[in-house]
Formats: C-alpha cells, structure tokens, sequence
C-alpha cells in the first residue's frame, strides 16, 4: 500500500528504501505507476552516478606519482648534499683569496 | 607491485571501504613493523579512495588529481606522524580536505574564474529527446553534472555515505560535522540531484515539481527516530 509520506520520502531516501519503496507500490492494491517510474528513474540515475565515479580514476598510477616524488627528494638531497657545500666552499675560498690580496697590498704598502 | 586484495563492489556502495582500510590498517602495522614495501602498498590502496574525496572536495577532475596527489604524498611523508588517535580514514580525509581548502583559498585570493565547462546537456536532452526517455549514457553525463554542482559539503555527504559506504554516523565523523548536519546536507544533496533528474521527463517533472524541500528538523527527526541509518 502507498503511504502518505511515500511522494516525500522518495527526494531523500536511500537506495536500500527506494528498493524496498518500489517492491511495496508494486505488489500492493494501490499502485501507482508514476511514483513507480519515479522511483525506477531515480535508482537508475544513482547506479548511473555510482557507475561514472568508479570510471573516473586518478590521472596516474600511484607508483608513477610516488617514483616522481622520490626522484625529486632525491634531486634536492643531491643539492644540498653537493651543490651547497661547494657554494659554501667556493665562497671560503673567495674570502680568502681577496683577504690575501688585500694584506698582501697593505703590507707592500 | 601488487595490491593486496580487491575489494569487491556492493550494490549500492561503490566500494567497501570498512573492506579497504582493514587492509589498509593491517599494511601500517606491517610498515611499523619494518615491512617497507607495506607503506607502498598502502598507498596503492588509499590513492582511489583519496582520489574520490578530492573529487567531491574538488572544482573539476583535473583539480580532483591534483588534491589526491598532494594528499597521497602529504600522506606518504607524514605516514610515521599517525598516532592512532582518531581512524586512520578520518585523518586521510584531514588531510584531503585541507589540501583542497587551500586550494580554494588560493584560487579566491588570485580571483581567477575556474570555468569548468558546462555543455547544457540539460537542453540538448529535451530537444533531442522530447519523450522524456533519456538513455544510459545521456543520464550519467547529466547526473555527473548535477553532482558536480552540488554545493562541496553536500557532495562530500553524499559521496561518502551513498558511493562509499559509510554510515553516515561514520562520515559525520570523518568530516567533523554533528550527524545532524550531515544528514541535513545528504538529504539536500539527494533531494537536489533526483529532484532534476525527475525534471528530465515532462510527466514525472509536473507531479513531482511541488514536493518539499529537504529540512534540518527532517534531519533531526530521522536520527532520533528509531529506523535510522546512522545505527547501520
């Protein structure tokens, strides 16, 4: 039998309800052909939805994302592990020779 | 790599997920006890999932890929700072939402306009279609687009409890809402989505064109009332 709260609770019920809905309004006295394919519409466009998210997967595989992200780390290891100290050291190395330079002209002078 | 298990599709749920993260749990424990080819895996596993919430988090699928990919490294890196205080999913879903918050913080301080393109299938059904029978694949086209314009919270609410196969006891948890508000919100999304789609055939669209609008007390009363789908 159709309850009363049947037209509303089809806008928020859930699929296991709509179901259950549907076998009600079909096997009963008081059927109701258009809340019938009301209901049938709705199940299809939620299976319709649930179908096409499930399609829709991420761009990359997740061992492509991850090597990448490694790859990266271990570019920035790599500069800081080398690049950096040899700035570091190049710019000692710069310090010393004008300090030389400068004391080897104030001594001379 | 191979994945530890494939968890099998539910008939309305779109994965298990409660299937999922046990395996998932059970590949932390084996990564904290030295397994490190288990963080991969785990990984494997989590990246569809996360992936999902992004889209339901996120403007178009290309902003989709870019929040799971930032949430699957965040992840990565951070794995060994998971203390177990709340679910391992609830904080995966933190960490989702946060990403993709920033994002939308970003995008309003640069106000550039995200057009996704809309294609109107809308019109096209009607005048292709004037019957009202709109096929398999029209339907899906139109139902992705109302789903993507459903408002972030509705769409995280429904994908969580509807496609994943959360409690929505468990998705209020996960997005830090009272149950209330998030049935409020999934009843709004649900109410939103089939009322347009009922709107694509003239017949049922005049019949049903004048039911209500979803309400918080509906909510309200919903979880109060002793069948209840948050007691699932």
């Amino acid at each position: 039998m159709k309850k009363p709260g049947d037209m509303e609770s089809l806008l928020i019920a859930s699929t296991e309800e709509l179901q259950s809905l549907q076998r009600r309004i079909g096997s009963g006295e008081d059927d109701d052909p258009g809340l019938r394919s009301a209901i049938a519409m709705c199940l299809a466009a939620h299976s319709a939805l649930r179908d096409s998210l499930a399609s829709t997967q991420p761009g990359e595989p997740t061992e492509v994302i991850l090597a990448r992200h490694r790859r990266r780390w271990r570019g920035r290891l790599f500069q800081w592990a080398v690049f950096v100290p040899l700035i570091l050291i190049g710019i000692v190395l710069l310090g010393v020779v004008i300090f030389t330079l400068v004391t080897s002209f104030i001594w001379r002078g | 790599m191979t994945s530890t298990g494939s968890v099998g599709t539910g008939t309305s749920a779109l994965v298990d997920n409660t299937a999922r993260f046990s395996i998932v749990e059970r590949l932390l424990e084996q990564w904290r006890d030295g397994d490190s080819d288990a963080r991969d895996q785990l990984l494997v596993e989590v990246h569809p999932i996360l992936y999902r919430w992004a889209l339901a988090n996120a403007i178009n699928v290309d902003d989709a890929d870019d929040i799971a990919q930032k949430a699957l490294i965040t992840v990565y890196r951070k794995l060994h700072q998971f203390r177990g205080d709340s679910s391992i999913a609830a904080w995966m879903y933190r960490i989702t939402t946060r990403i993709a918050l920033q994002r939308h913080r970003k995008r309003a301080r640069r106000k550039t306009l995200d057009t996704y393109a809309r294609s109107e299938l809308g019109g096209r059904v009607y005048t292709t279609d004037p019957g009202g029978r709109v096929d398999r694949d029209r339907l899906t086209a139109l139902v992705r687009e109302f789903y993507d314009e459903l408002p972030r919270q509705q769409r995280a609410a429904i994908t969580l409890v509807d496609f994943d196969g959360h409690s929505p006891a468990e998705a209020a948890t996960l997005m830090g809402l009272n149950p209330v508000t998030l049935r409020a919100n999934l009843f709004k999304a649900r109410a939103s989505i089939r009322r347009r789609v009922l709107a694509i055939d003239p017949v049922l669209a005049e019949r049903f064109a004048n039911l209500p609008e979803p309400t918080d007390d509906e909510a309200d009363r919903k979880i109060t009332s002793g069948k209840n789908e948050a007691d699932r």
